[in-house]
């Protein structure tokens, strides 16, 4: 009887923290299409870049020409610009986020110089529709620091839906309680590391990013933020020589995996926590 | 779940495992803690696993270059953490060696590669694929400048100790001739070199296996080893969300396994 009711109670206890409580939600429209909110990052040392796919030409042959819809947010996810870019199809084509984002959205003088943003694919093949998914472009962005090569990382979130109205629908909900994310990646060798955070919700959302020392156990830095809908934030933490430091995240955040930046001397590897 | 030590030209592998869950909600409190740390490889008929250390709540960072005496070139080396003691030899890859699993996400170590001058890595974790299993990997990753080199890290991890061979071939989307044929093995990190094939800035390099399957890690490191990338390319079924993903998966692994041209 007593493991019964242990059992039972674990269950309830996970139904809390799983009911209506999806990674991604379903968009309203099925010819949406989906993307990750990507961060971008503009500065005089970094510049962000993301290499493009014709997605829907790697499902079927055709000749006329695709584009798709690049939408930049600002750091409060307020929308600086959306572009349409031409596609060409089972081709590459590495486009400068950054420039754009110079040349289009007066961004020159702003406080902001991170922000997110999708790029949204306008065919959708049949075997979509036919199997019940969504197109989704969790592609790859890099990130170059100084000009030296670029750095790496995929997208992992289908965090937003380009409905067929134009407009867009975030696909992440807010948990009913508040969740800790156990960052399992040690800030150590004297760098300096920057967790870019991203809100997929359409709830503002309270964050806050504590940095443990694993010799003594204390709170060495705490920053606490709000982060608005398809906004993001930039938590950076200088970390000695020696040292070693775990992160906890705390939010209501389903999932509240930080982009990590790595900074030591002239070089940035760029991780997906 | 295994954590591999990476291995790739002029640098070494390096991977930092954590003992604590990635979140705070999705194991039961009476969970048992792993603690032993074990170092697997296959010795072409069995699993090898040796005892390395106890490990608590916290981070411990393993490094190739202390093990590399022990480790065969040609097998892959897996860690772990797990709740009991491993058997030396086992023939098949024990497959649930820690009882500690979650979803949200996935238990991950950081899996890195170390050069003189620079550190490059991500977050991963392998679980073995079954002997059927095809590779179909689209890779936008390659970069270009004076002496910089491209590398594939085709890293296959399979239950059967055995060593078994296959092929990969490298062609680009566009035309779809296959450039380059290079035999590879299973339980291991094959290294295939990207560079010298034709590829410019605009290809679309695409690398695939109908006799085995990888999880395809791109690594970039310029001439001086100063600067180096590294990530995975995402399996196909990443391209579609929610619905029977695996199903576009088949349907464009069908579509480009068979259309390539010899």
């Amino acid at each position: 009887m007593k493991y019964l009711i242990f059992k039972i109670w674990n269950k309830i206890k996970l139904f809390l923290w799983t009911y209506s409580q999806p990674l991604t939600k379903s968009p309203t429209n099925k010819n949406s299409s989906v993307s990750d909110l990507f961060v971008w990052r503009a500065s005089k040392d970094i510049e962000t870049f993301f290499e493009l796919i014709d997605i829907p030409s790697l499902f079927l042959d055709y000749e006329h020409k695709n584009h798709v819809t690049l939408v930049v947010f600002d750091s409060n996810g307020n929308e600086l610009l959306s572009d349409k870019i031409e596609l060409i199809p089972n081709r590459r084509s590495k486009i400068n986020i950054s420039e754009i984002i110079k040349e289009k959205s007066m961004l020159v003088g702003s406080a902001s110089n991170f922000g997110t943003f999708a790029i949204f694919h306008s065919i959708i093949p049949s075997v979509f529709n036919d199997t019940g998914s969504f197109i989704s472009e969790c592609g790859y962005v890099s990130y170059s620091y100084k000009n030296a090569l670029n750095t790496y990382v995929h997208g992992n979130l289908e965090a937003i839906a380009l409905l067929e109205d134009d407009s867009y629908e975030l696909l992440c909900v807010p948990s009913f309680l508040q969740r800790k994310f156990n960052l399992q990646f040690e800030l150590k060798d004297s760098a300096l590391y920057e967790l870019g955070l991203v809100n997929p919700t359409n709830k503002m959302q309270s964050v806050v990013c504590s940095y443990l020392s694993l010799e003594n156990g204390r709170v060495v830095k705490r920053q606490e933020v709000d982060i608005c809908p398809k906004g993001s934030f930039v938590f950076d933490i200088s970390v000695q020589k020696g040292s070693s430091i775990k992160v906890v995240i705390k939010s209501k955040l389903v999932m509240a995996r930080p982009l990590i930046f790595r900074k030591i001397d002239d070089n940035l590897d760029v991780i997906h926590g | 779940m295994y954590f591999p030590l990476l291995k790739a030209p002029n640098c070494t592998g390096i991977t930092t495992l954590s003992n604590f869950p990635p979140n705070n909600w999705e194991l039961k409190n009476n969970q048992k803690q792993g603690k032993y740390v074990h170092l697997t490889y296959s010795n072409g008929t069995s699993w090898v696993s040796k005892f390395l250390f106890s490990m608590d709540s916290s981070f411990s960072t393993i490094d190739y270059l202390d093990y590399k005496d022990i480790i065969p070139d040609n097998s892959i080396a897996l860690l772990s953490i797990s709740d009991t003691m491993l058997p030396e030899l086992s023939n098949q890859l024990l497959g649930l060696v820690n009882s500690k699993t979650t979803s949200y996400p996935s238990w991950r170590g950081e899996l890195g590669l170390l050069s003189k001058y620079d550190k490059t890595s991500y977050m991963g974790e392998a679980f073995p694929f079954p002997e059927s299993g095809t590779l179909l990997s689209f890779a936008p990753f390659l970069q270009f400048g004076k002496n910089v080199r491209n590398y594939a890290l085709l890293m296959n991890v399979e239950d059967n100790a055995a060593h078994r061979e296959g092929a990969v071939d490298i062609f680009d989307a566009n035309d779809k001739i296959i450039l380059k044929t290079q035999c590879v093995t299973n339980n291991q990190i094959n290294i295939v070199s990207l560079d010298d094939l034709g590829f410019t800035q605009e290809d679309l390099p695409i690398i695939s296996s109908k006799d085995m399957a990888f999880i395809p890690i791109y690594f970039s490191i310029s001439g001086n080893a100063k600067h180096m990338s590294l990530e995975h390319s995402h399996p196909p079924s990443n391209m579609a969300v929610l619905g029977r993903r695996y199903k576009v998966q088949q349907f464009l692994k069908e579509r480009w396994l068979s259309h390539i041209k010899d």
